[in-house]
Order: C-alpha cells, then structure tokens, then sequence
C-alpha cells in the first residue's frame, strides 16, 4: 500500500471530481484534492507523480506544474485537450492522456437527437401547474388529484428555508411496494405526455419568507423555461363584494404577457377575471382607487404582481369558497383547469380518486401554522 | 376552529392572511426585520478541538449521527450510551425564540442541545435536543448542523419525542396503546426497520422532518424513529418504548442494554415535579 503514486485532483463531489470514481482512485493512489496541496505544499509537492485533469479542474497551468518536480503524468477526462498546453507540458517531461471514444456515441445520438427534434418541432415546453397554500387547501388537494390521475413521476424536490419542514410516507401510494417512500414539503412531478409539470406545496410559507419564497419561484420558473405556468388558489368566500357574488365562484387572472398567446382560449370558455374591489368600500367617490385583493390567497397576489412585472406567462385560476370539506372545491378547481388544458378527457368526478386526497387534506390541516 | 358557517372543525387551517409586506417596505422596518432575523440566529459551539479541525476546512469525520428529540429521547440516550463515561462533550447549540429565551452566554442549568462524540470511536456523534427550535429555525439548525458533518459513509439515527395526540387513525379506540414508536426512512437508507413505518395520513413535523428532508435530498441514509406516548414530561415506561432501537444502534456503539435501577432513577427524578394541590 506503501507504493501507491500520489495522485493530485480538484475537489471531491460538487463540481469537482465525482464521488463515486473516489473509492476506485483510492485503491491505486494517495489522493490529495487541490485545496489540502496547497495548503501543505512542503508535504505534497515532492510527492504528487500524476495530475487527474476533470471539467478543466485543476488548471494546469505553468504556476501548478511549477509546483510539481516528480509529476510524470496529467490525465484528461474527456476526448478533448484543447484546454492544455501539450507542447509546454510535455517540454517538461510530463505526458499527456486522454479518454477519446468514451463518450462519442453519447454526442452522437445527443446530435442526431437534436437535429431531428428541431426539424420536426418535437420539443415543446411544459406547462407548470402550482398550488397556493391559501384557504381550505383547495389548490393543493387538486393538485394531489392531478398527480394522483395523471400517475406524474417525481423528478425534484425544492429544498428550502422558506417552508416549514414536514415529512411523511407516500400519499399516492398504489401498491405495498411503495409505501414506504419518503415525500418532503416541496416537489415536482411531471407528466411527459401530456407536457405537464406540477410544483406540490405540501407545507405553509414562513410568513416572515414569503418574498424570499417568491423571488426563488419566479427564478425557478423562468431558469426551467416553462411555457406558461397556472397558479391555482382560493380566496374567502365570505369577502367578495357584490359584482363578485354573481355568477359561478371561479375567477382567474392573467399576465400580459400570457394575454397575448391564450387571451382567446380564456375567452372561448366564457370565464370571469377576477374584479378589482373598491380600496375604501362604501364610499362613492368613482375617482377613488381600485385594487386587486385576493384575502386568505396566500401568495397568489404577490406573484401575480411579480409574474406581470417579470414579463412571466402566468395565470392564476381560483375558486372562492370557505373552510369545511373542501373536496367539492377541488373538483370544480381541476375540471375548470382541465376545461382550458384538456388533460383529461372526461371531467373528474369519481370520488373515488380521492381517497389518496382526503387523507392529504386531514394531514395538511392538522399542521397548525405556529407563532413566527 | 369554527368555520364561517359556525361548524367546529378539529383541525386548522392553512390559510395564510393576505400578504402585506408591499406596504411595509421602508427603511426602519426593514431595520428591524434584519434585528429581529439576526437575534433568531442558530449558534454552534464547539470544543477547540473541533474548532480547529473546521476552521482548517475539513469537516467532523462522522459514520454515526445519532440525534434525541425530546426529554425522552434525551434520557433513553443518557441512560443506555451516555452514562459509560466514554463520552465527551463536544460542543453545544444555542439559539433564541419566544419560547426558548436564554440567550448565549448565560449559564443555563443544563444547555439544551448539547454534542457528544465517543472517546475511542470519535466518529459517532450524538446530540440530544431538549429545547423548542421555531419553525424558521429548524432548517438553519440542520443545514448548519450538517455542515459540519462529511457526508462520505454518514448514516443518520433520529429518536423523536411526540404526543399521542398528533397521531391519527380511523379506529382510534383499537389502534395499538401508547406509547408507541413509528418510523420513517430516506430513500437511501436500506437498514432493517425495528418498528411499523408511520401510516398515511400521519407526518412527522419539527426537526425530525427538517433532518429527514435535509437527508433525503443530499442523499444520506437516514431514518426517525418517532414516540407517540401520552405522557408530556419524562417517563420511564415512555423511555422503554426506544429499547426496539438499541439493536439497531448496537452496531456502531456500545451501549449498555439493561442500565442498572441507580442510572434509572438517577434520570427519572429530575422530572418529578412536586404538587402543590395535596399532601
């Protein structure tokens, strides 16, 4: 074991060299990453014969081979050396390996791939669905009848401070085998088919987090390039105003930017945008402000607001209603959304495909929302 | 609760007041919310040692996590592992929030979260937590917690204190008497569970779900074992409840399975709480 050569990379994990290889490299040479050889140069330097070269890390650059006299080899990961200076390199009597052919294939079917999506027009960007925690859970139980209908996979979660934490077996388990599957506050599933993505909110926003929780939304939202992305919500029944109270209870809003692509599609359907109430009711003066006022909404309006302001194609679908069973909510919210996406073809009706839901909707409320 | 429509409902609601915060954007208040932010701030504390071994950038070397959540947890760990004198303490927790309000500096009777590592096993940690974290605290707990922990080879053990309340079941009257254990694991995790995993819709919340979440996305073995017992304080037949656990944790650390009746009572005293109503 003695006789290991010593062997110099970047960084174990992360973006530096990757984990699982480690136990490999360790069978055939001391490893020291970049940072500890820097810090113990007296040590190292003598010793260091190979150079493992990974995402152009560590650079081999004069100041780094300098600091090697007994290095005989760097080994590239990877076909292309574009990135080293051979001739130098080799003037000091150090070769230089590469890996050519490894990934080839890989490229090839990646530009074969590509070149036969564009032709063909074969990638079309996905639409995100997403809860609001707002009143009666309404969004989320009818996000959890989306998932559960649509049998959407897990793709990722979103880990973050701005949720409060909770962890539980899986909600829309089918079998025995996959019961036993651990589901965190915030995730994301997809339905390829149907070019579908769904955020899950399983948890309530820190009230003190809850811009912070929305800028990280918008971010998310815009870096995976969605094509237009639905927030479902609710609101107090109980607070609509007058124009409010006629006709059926769901209301959507919807960004410029959206405006211009499904402005028709939302027309065609016949449905309501939610009506601006009077900042001071009761007073007559028409020259007094109206405002957008979304009470028990959550974050809905905060991101509405910043969905118009980032130029992002959002719409926000929601249903009044008030505290209670809220199943019935759900399904009027998931057949109105399935009106205008067409994921279904027949409306959702069964209760029966609520059993995973009713179940999450006794969970989710029995979280009480603490002191912050 | 009571709904709009006067109907009591046994559960909360999630509904969130409308967020004002656009209203409240000027510089004083945004003062304050840093203060107030920074005063909830979690601290870790270590002994020299550690602290040295961090500051030079690596970080604790750890096969063995093991954290109590609660008096009982606590106790079952002091009675079965602690007491061997094999121990040391290594560095403790400290953090504000209204209900936890001793403030770093000042010496509390005994430190509420406190790190011990094995004397000639120095890669098993175990942290006991006997204090309140807020909800806005768990995750910076754990993230900083973790971060000083490497994560090659790292399982996770939680023993997890909760009232038998929280727990829901159709048919409460025959549903097994408490106190109870149940479990929860991460995707990685592959070890043999000694007790029924938690039943839908039942979740765990507070920092045994922060950690768990924390494992399950950067890919550590971990796994909670949670308590439901009907007894709030410290409680032997309570404490019994984790023996299941000490096989399990038998492989990484020596543990003394049956601790004799002096430690036991030992533990157990400190939570008798004298009444005042009779003689």
């Amino acid at each position: 074991m003695e006789n290991k050569p010593w062997a110099l990379i970047s960084e174990i994990g992360a973006l530096g060299y990757p984990e699982e290889l480690i136990d490999i490299m360790m069978k055939r040479f001391h490893v020291v990453s970049h940072k500890d050889f820097l810090q113990n140069l007296q040590l190292y330097s003598p010793k260091v014969q190979v150079l493992f070269c990974w995402n152009n890390s560590p650079a081999v650059e004069p100041s780094l081979l300098r600091l090697l006299p007994s290095l005989k080899v760097v080994a590239n990961g990877g076909a292309g050396i574009n990135h080293l200076d051979v001739p130098y390199i080799n003037s000091l009597g150090v070769k230089v390996t590469n890996t050519p052919g490894v990934v080839s294939s890989a490229t090839a079917d990646i530009a074969l791939g590509l070149l036969l999506a564009s032709a063909r027009d074969i990638v079309t960007y996905f639409t995100l669905v997403m809860p609001a925690v707002a009143v009666g859970n309404v969004a989320q139980l009818a996000v959890d009848l989306i998932v559960s209908t649509l049998k959407m996979s897990r793709v990722g979660f979103i880990h973050t401070d701005c949720l409060i934490p909770m962890a539980g077996n899986n909600p829309y388990t089918t079998c025995k085998e996959d019961a036993e599957e651990l589901h965190t506050p915030a995730e994301v599933y997809t339905a390829a088919e149907q070019k579908l993505a769904v955020l899950q909110i399983r948890a309530p926003i820190i009230q003190a987090k809850s811009k912070k929780f929305r800028q990280l939304l918008v971010s998310w939202i815009k870096a995976s390039g969605f094509s237009r992305t639905i927030v479902l919500s609710s609101s107090h029944a109980y607070q609509r105003d007058d124009q409010q109270l006629q006709s059926a209870p769901v209301r959507y809003l919807i960004t410029p930017s959206l405006m211009k692509v499904s402005g028709d599609a939302l027309k065609e359907l016949g449905w309501r945008e939610l009506e601006k109430v009077a900042a001071f009711p009761g007073l007559t003066d028409t020259s007094a402000e109206s405002r957008l006022y979304i009470p028990g909404g959550g974050i809905t309006k905060g991101l509405y607001t910043d969905g118009c302001a980032e130029d992002l194609p959002l719409a926000v679908l929601l249903l009044f209603c008030s505290e209670g069973d809220n199943i019935p909510d759900a399904l009027t919210l998931v057949n109105q959304l399935n009106d205008w996406l067409h994921l279904l073809d027949n409306p959702v009706s069964s209760r029966q495909e609520f059993t995973a839901c009713a179940a999450k909707e006794h969970q989710n409320k029995s979280d009480t929302v603490g002191p912050v | 609760m009571a709904t709009f429509f006067g109907e009591v409902l046994s559960v909360f609601s999630r509904a969130v007041e409308e967020d004002e915060d656009d209203l409240s954007d000027n510089e004083e208040d945004e003062q304050i919310r840093r203060e107030l932010e920074e005063k909830r701030v979690v601290h870790l504390h270590w002994n020299p040692e550690v602290t040295e071994c961090l500051k030079s950038g690596n970080k604790l070397k750890c096969s063995d996590f093991i954290l109590a959540v609660g008096p009982n947890a606590a106790r079952f760990l002091s009675v079965h592992a602690l007491t061997s004198a094999n121990w040391d303490t290594v560095g403790h927790s400290s953090l504000w929030n209204e209900r936890n309000q001793t403030t770093t500096g000042q010496t509390s009777v005994e430190p509420a979260c406190v790190f011990h590592r094995q004397k000639d096993n120095p890669s098993v940690l175990i942290c006991q937590v006997t204090c309140y974290i807020a909800e806005d605290q768990l995750f910076q707990w754990t993230e900083k917690v973790f971060d000083c922990l490497q994560h090659r080879q790292l399982n996770v053990t939680v023993l997890s204190d909760s009232s038998v309340a929280e727990y829901k079941a159709a048919d409460y009257l025959h549903c097994s008497s408490a106190p109870f254990l149940r479990s929860l694991h991460s995707s990685t995790y592959n070890g043999k569970s000694v007790c029924p995993s938690l039943e839908q819709p039942n979740i765990f919340t507070g920092l045994p779900a922060a950690v768990l979440s924390h494992c399950e996305v950067h890919r550590i073995p971990a796994v909670v074992y949670q308590c439901y017992s009907d007894v709030l304080g410290a409680d032997s037949v309570t404490m019994e409840t984790y023996n299941p656990v000490l096989t399990s944790l038998g492989k990484s650390i020596q543990l003394d399975p049956s601790p004799s009746t002096d430690v036991l009572r030992k533990f157990s005293r400190t939570s008798n709480i004298q009444s005042n109503l009779y003689i």
